[in-house]
């Protein structure tokens, strides 16, 4: 299957307050190999405001999870996550690479061990 | 002559060897750079919404102007990889831009590029865009009206769905109205509405030479009120009509403040109460002026491909005069639409994953729409003409509000308007009784589908996946709100929050742990690499654990156990091996033993975690969605762009005290909806008439939405 360009983003629980918006873009290369780039944005304040705004070129063993992410949208953990980078994106006291990390980690702690499930019903519901 | 037999031979020998030259253009299956320099024949922005964009996107949005002129690929000129690269990345920016003044909790955008018709040849291609959003209104009551709406008005219905719930802050629609009836003649007229945040204004006029009827309402909408409902809306109206009834005018105009509201859906049938008041004054042109007290209560619902209805309404009218009786009015409305969808297709459940394949071609269904309504006036003889009820072509609803429907009058379609009940023999014209039954079929037969053919056909980008999945993140997300606003939950989850200020300060002795680390070990790059990962991680776990301390924070209990703390135990485990190798075990053996603390106090919190519902969350969290879902659900299956179906009809009416007996409409037509245009053309037959009365009547019906 040849490559084809997508971009799809993806909003964590917005507020009218807060707004963490979550894209992934595959671009194609020359080869015909895809490239992942994730874009992390938070926007705070009553008219939002974009506080961050961080763009990572995704690690291709983090790929399936960005495949995952793209097609099935995000876990549980994945939305704690989110909002982790959010607080990460906003502590002065974080690095550069901290807050790319903790974008990054949105996709890393995908659980891939039902990789079609994403909403799991728990026993004793 | 052998050399001219052979011409013909070799004519069709050299066509046949000339046909890979003039191939077909033919599917596009290299890679993108593989095409870099064709000519670019077209460039399309295919969007299911693109006749919808206009409605809630700002102003000058439109995908096929600016947008297509913004493109970096453009028709005529060579194509360009990483042209096709930029403009899928362009086109999603803009259309989450434009969706981003909405606070759905479901909000998906979607942009691709994809080439079409490669011709090696030639050199040349097309380049399509498939964008989609899915800001669709989560508002939508699940109502007949609605229902009925997407049967009528396909595209016009999808159009004020788009853009969400909070789209606009400022929004004018006009409606012109053209329409026939036998009583009225040919009658024009404009239906408009601003809106400005929560507060509409509306008005209808419509004027032929031998009637008038027109409404003005202010109305302001409110949100939910626990117990009371989930919406609700207080309007000021101004009404006046006049119409013929036979001989005899009908003349009137009122005020009146009514308020109406609605409950959350309940059950799967997905039914809604609704309910409202109204206190009205009235002036006859003929007789003197009255008050009265409009109650009105229902049930309606969208169970499936169904819809029903069922809706009473009270008038008690005073006239505050001693020497007059005062009447009252009783209605009963009942209603139930069905759709069978041609071939046949099961009902999605609720809130469950959307089943391909798409139509790419018109959706076919048959339509049926009935209903039946009965009313009663109590103290006749105090009614004026203009409460009575007279039956006809036109439907005279109980309150002038489109999204709640109450027949205050015999719909026959057969029937002129008002003329059932205005020629008699009696000394009064017009009812204190009536009922009717109506049932309108129509079959789909021709049309396009709202969603376009690049998606629905598109299997390789997993589009339906793509939708699914963001529904599933938007109930997960939905069913952690629910949870954390849980009593039930919040108490059973007392032991992870006082896990959690536990595991709050083995973070903390970890974190002070780490600094005793030798300047000389620290710089061993091994160890150097664990301990920034196990800070970066003590980081987000102290997050995770600071909102689990607050309170029920499922979504990041899920995090710390699945993720965070596994994570720092591997860092852990790799840093004390590396401190034992640097000989440094005294510290190796103290980090083992934080990592055994940290192990426990998760698992007690793992545990905890695992012994909470879950299930019953999603459930309710699917229910909330679930107007949504519908939502969208109608947009995939069910909504065309333009349609072409015929109608057949059947009503049954009788109005008393009036001695003109049961009376029948049968007859048929055709429905077109073209985007904003919708018409309706039928004809009723009077099979049981009487001599006085025409043999039929002739319904005609346009209205154009648009919107500025």
């Amino acid at each position: 299957m040849p490559c084809r360009p997508l971009s799809v983003s993806l909003e964590v629980d917005p507020s009218p307050t807060q707004r963490i918006l979550f894209s992934l873009a595959k671009t194609c290369d020359e080869n015909d190999q895809a490239t992942w780039k994730l874009c992390f944005e938070l926007a705070e304040g009553r008219p939002l405001a974009t506080v961050v705004k961080l763009e990572v070129e995704i690690e291709p063993d983090l790929h399936p999870q960005a495949e995952a992410t793209a097609a099935k949208g995000l876990d549980d953990g994945q939305q704690a996550q989110a909002q982790i980078a959010a607080a990460t994106a906003k502590d002065s006291t974080a690095t550069a690479a901290d807050r790319k990390d903790a974008a990054q980690q949105v996709l890393a702690v995908r659980d891939m061990s039902g990789a079609n499930r994403t909403v799991v019903a728990k026993s004793g519901s | 002559m052998p050399g001219g037999s052979r011409t013909p031979v070799r004519c069709l020998a050299s066509l046949f060897l000339s046909l890979p030259l003039f191939a077909a253009p033919g599917p596009c299956t290299l890679g993108p750079a593989q095409y870099d320099g064709y000519r670019i024949l077209a460039v399309d922005i295919k969007d299911p919404i693109r006749f919808l964009t206009a409605w809630f996107l700002p102003a000058g949005w439109s995908a096929e102007s600016r947008l297509k002129q913004e493109l970096r690929l453009q028709a005529g000129q060579p194509f360009s990889f990483d042209a096709l690269n930029g403009d899928t990345l362009f086109l999603n920016e803009q259309l989450r831009n434009a969706a981003s003044g909405t606070n759905l909790r479901l909000k998906l955008t979607f942009a691709k590029g994809q080439l079409r018709d490669c011709d090696p040849d030639a050199g040349t291609l097309r380049v399509v865009y498939s964008i989609f959003t899915s800001a669709l209104s989560t508002l939508l009551p699940s109502t007949l009206e609605e229902a009925g709406k997407e049967m009528e008005r396909p595209s016009t219905t999808a159009a004020s769905r788009a853009g969400g719930d909070d789209a606009s802050d400022r929004r004018w629609t006009v409606q012109p109205l053209i329409g026939y009836n036998a009583a009225r003649g040919l009658f024009g007229g404009m239906d408009f509405s601003f809106t400005s945040g929560n507060r509409t204004v509306r008005g209808e006029s419509a004027l032929s030479g031998g009637s008038r009827t027109g409404n003005l309402a202010l109305s302001g909408t409110t949100g939910p009120r626990a117990g009371l409902w989930k919406s609700a809306e207080w309007t000021g109206a101004f009404d006046f009509s006049d119409t013929p009834a036979g001989a005899l005018r009908l003349q009137d105009s009122r005020v009146s403040g009514r308020f109406t509201a609605i409950t959350a859906e309940k059950g799967s049938l997905h039914t809604v109460f609704r309910y409202g008041a109204a206190l009205e004054g009235a002036m006859p042109a003929a007789g003197s002026g009255y008050g009265s007290l409009k109650a009105w209560a229902g049930l309606t619902g969208r169970p499936g491909d169904g819809a029903f209805s069922a809706s009473w309404a009270l008038q008690q009218a005073d006239s505050f005069r001693q020497s007059q009786t005062n009447f009252r009015k009783h209605l009963i409305d009942l209603g139930f639409n069905r759709r069978f969808p041609l071939p046949a297709r099961k009902a999605p459940r609720d809130s469950g994953h959307f089943e391909g394949p798409l139509s790419a071609t018109v959706h076919k269904s048959l339509d049926l729409e009935t209903r039946f309504n009965a009313g009663l006036i109590q103290h006749a003889e105090g009614a004026p003409a203009t409460e009575r009820f007279f039956g006809g072509n036109q439907l005279r609803p109980f309150v002038s509000d489109a999204s709640w429907v109450i027949g205050d009058d015999a719909f026959i379609r057969s029937i002129p308007e008002n003329q059932l009940g205005a020629q008699t023999t009696r000394s009064s014209i017009g009812g204190s009784r009536f009922y009717s039954g109506n049932a309108t079929l129509a079959w789909t037969l021709w049309g396009k589908p709202m969603l376009p053919a690049e998606l629905a056909e598109d299997t390789e980008s997993g589009f339906l996946d793509k939708l699914n999945g963001q529904f599933d993140s938007a109930i997960l997300a939905v069913a952690a709100s629910l949870k954390r606003n849980d009593p039930d939950y919040i108490r059973a989850s007392g032991g992870i929050v006082a896990r959690a200020a536990e595991l709050s300060d083995q973070l903390k002795v970890l974190a002070e742990k780490l600094r005793e680390i030798p300047p000389d070990v620290l710089a061993k790059p091994s160890v150097a690499q664990a301990v920034r990962g196990i800070r970066s991680n003590i980081r987000g776990a102290g997050i995770s654990v600071e909102k689990m301390r607050a309170g029920p924070a499922p979504q990041f209990t899920v995090l710390l156990v699945r993720s965070q703390l596994p994570g720092l135990a591997a860092l852990l485990a790799r840093l004390a091996a590396d401190l034992d190798t640097a000989q440094t075990m005294a510290l190796a053996a103290a980090i083992r033993s934080l990592a055994r603390n940290l192990d426990e106090t998760g698992l007690a919190i793992r545990q905890t975690w695992e012994s909470l519902p879950s299930g019953i969350f999603e459930q309710r969290a699917r229910q909330t969605l679930e107007p949504a879902h519908r939502a969208l659900d109608a947009f995939l299956n069910r909504l065309n762009v333009y349609s072409v179906a015929p109608v057949g009809l059947f009503d049954v009416a009788r109005v008393w005290p009036v001695d003109r007996g049961v009376h029948y409409g049968v007859g048929g037509g055709v429905r077109l909806s073209l985007a904003n245009v919708n018409l309706t053309l039928a004809y009723a037959a009077n099979p049981r008439r009487a001599p006085s009365e025409k043999a039929g009547s002739i319904l005609f019906r346009l209205d154009v939405t648009s919107l500025f």
